[in-house]
C-alpha cells in the first residue's frame, strides 16, 4: 500500500479496500494533527476535529475527485473545521491580524557566532524548544510554518487565500523571531 | 535581492536558472546558510511529534475497524445464553430438593427470560447510541 499515491489509495478504498484508507490515515495523521492543534490549541478539540476530517474522507471517498489534491483537501477541511470552531468560540481574531514588524534580511544583522550556532540546530534537544517558540508566534506565522513541511509556498498561498509574497513574509518573520529567541536564550534548560 | 530567494530555494520553487544562481550565492553567503539551516530545523521540529495513538484508534474504530452489529450482538447473546444455562442448572438443583409444580417453573422461567431480554435490548440501544 505504501507504494501507492494518495489518489490511487482513494480509488482503492472506494472500491472497498479498507487498508487503503488506513494507509491514507497513517500517511497524513501526524502533520494533520499537529496542524489542527496549532490552530485550536486544545488536545480534546484537536482530536475531535481530526476525527471529523477522516470520517468525512471515509464517507465521501466514492465521490471524491482526488486529482493530486487529497493532501490539500485534508488540510483545507481541517482548516475550515478549525476556523469554524474558533469562530463559534469567539476566538477568531488572529489569522487576519497584521504583523507590522520589519522585514529585515539576515545578512544585515547576523554576527558570525550566531551563524555557527544556527548551523548546529538539527539536534533533537533543540526541537522541543523550537516548537515552544513557534507556539508563541502570531497565528498566521505559525500556520505557514506548520504547513510548510507539506506544501510549497505557492500551494500555501492558494490554501490560505493570500498572495505568495505575504506568505513568504509571514514565514520569514516567524523564522526571524525563532532565531532571535534562540539566540537570546541559547542555554536555557527546558 | 538574492538573499530573498533563500526560502523559495529551500522549498524547491525557484526556476532551474534561479536555482543555479542561488547555489553560487549560497556558497558564499553565511546569512542564507543560517536561514536555510533554521528553516530546515524548524520543519523537522514541527513534523517530529506523532498524532496521539488514542486519537488515531478512535478514527479506526469508527471506520475500517468498526465493530460489526453481529460481533457486538454475539457478546451480549453468548452472555445471555450462559446466564440462562446457569439459571436452568440452578433451578434444576432447586427442583431436586424442593419439588415445584410445572406451572411454577414455567412462570419463573418466563419472568427471568423477560428480564434477560430487557437487558439484551438495553444493550442494543446503548450500542446504537454509541455508534
Ligand atoms: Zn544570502
Amino acid at each position: 500500500m505504501s507504494a501507492h499515491s494518495d489518489d490511487e489509495l482513494v480509488v482503492l478504498f472506494s472500491q472497498g479496500q479498507n487498508d487503503a484508507f488506513e494507509e491514507l490515515l497513517m500517511r497524513h495523521k501526524n502533520g494533520l494533527y499537529q496542524y489542527i492543534f496549532s490552530l485550536v490549541k486544545d488536545d480534546g478539540t484537536a482530536g475531535d476535529l481530526f476525527q471529523e476530517v477522516f470520517l468525512a474522507l471515509y464517507k465521501h471517498a466514492a465521490d471524491f475527485k482526488a486529482q493530486g489534491k487529497v493532501k490539500s483537501w485534508l488540510f483545507l477541511t481541517a482548516r475550515n473545521k478549525s476556523l469554524n470552531y474558533l469562530r463559534d468560540h469567539k476566538s477568531l481574531t488572529s489569522l487576519d491580524e497584521q504583523d507590522e514588524e520589519g522585514n529585515e534580511f539576515w545578512h544585515e544583522i547576523l554576527p558570525d557566532g550566531e551563524i555557527s550556532h544556527l548551523e548546529q540546530l538539527t539536534q533533537q534537544e533543540n526541537f522541543e524548544r523550537i516548537r515552544q517558540i513557534v507556539a508563541s508566534l502570531p497565528p498566521r506565522q505559525q500556520e505557514v510554518l506548520y504547513l510548510r513541511p507539506y506544501f510549497s509556498f505557492k500551494e500555501i498561498a492558494e490554501m490560505v487565500g493570500k498572495p505568495i509574497g505575504t506568505v513568504l513574509a509571514d514565514c520569514h518573520r516567524g523564522l526571524e523571531k525563532v532565531r532571535k529567541i534562540l539566540m537570546e536564550q541559547p542555554e536555557v534548560e527546558l | 535581492m538574492t538573499c530573498k530567494q533563500a526560502l523559495l530555494y529551500q522549498s524547491g520553487e525557484l526556476t532551474p536558472q534561479e536555482q543555479e544562481a542561488f547555489k553560487k550565492h549560497l556558497a558564499t553567503c553565511k546569512a542564507c546558510q543560517a536561514q536555510i539551516a533554521l528553516a530546515s530545523a524548524t520543519e523537522q521540529s514541527l513534523t517530529a511529534p506523532a498524532a496521539p495513538a488514542e486519537v488515531v484508534d478512535r478514527v479506526l474504530l469508527k471506520t475500517t475497524r468498526r465493530p460489526t452489529v453481529w460481533s457486538r450482538f454475539r457478546t451480549v447473546f453468548v452472555g445471555s445464553v450462559a446466564a440462562m444455562v446457569a439459571l436452568a442448572v440452578g433451578v434444576g438443583t432447586y427442583v431436586r430438593h424442593q419439588p415445584v409444580t410445572n406451572a411454577e417453573f414455567v412462570m419463573y422461567m418466563s419472568q427471568t427470560s423477560q428480564n434477560e431480554y430487557a437487558t439484551l435490548s438495553n444493550d442494543l440501544d446503548l450500542f446504537e447510541q454509541m455508534y
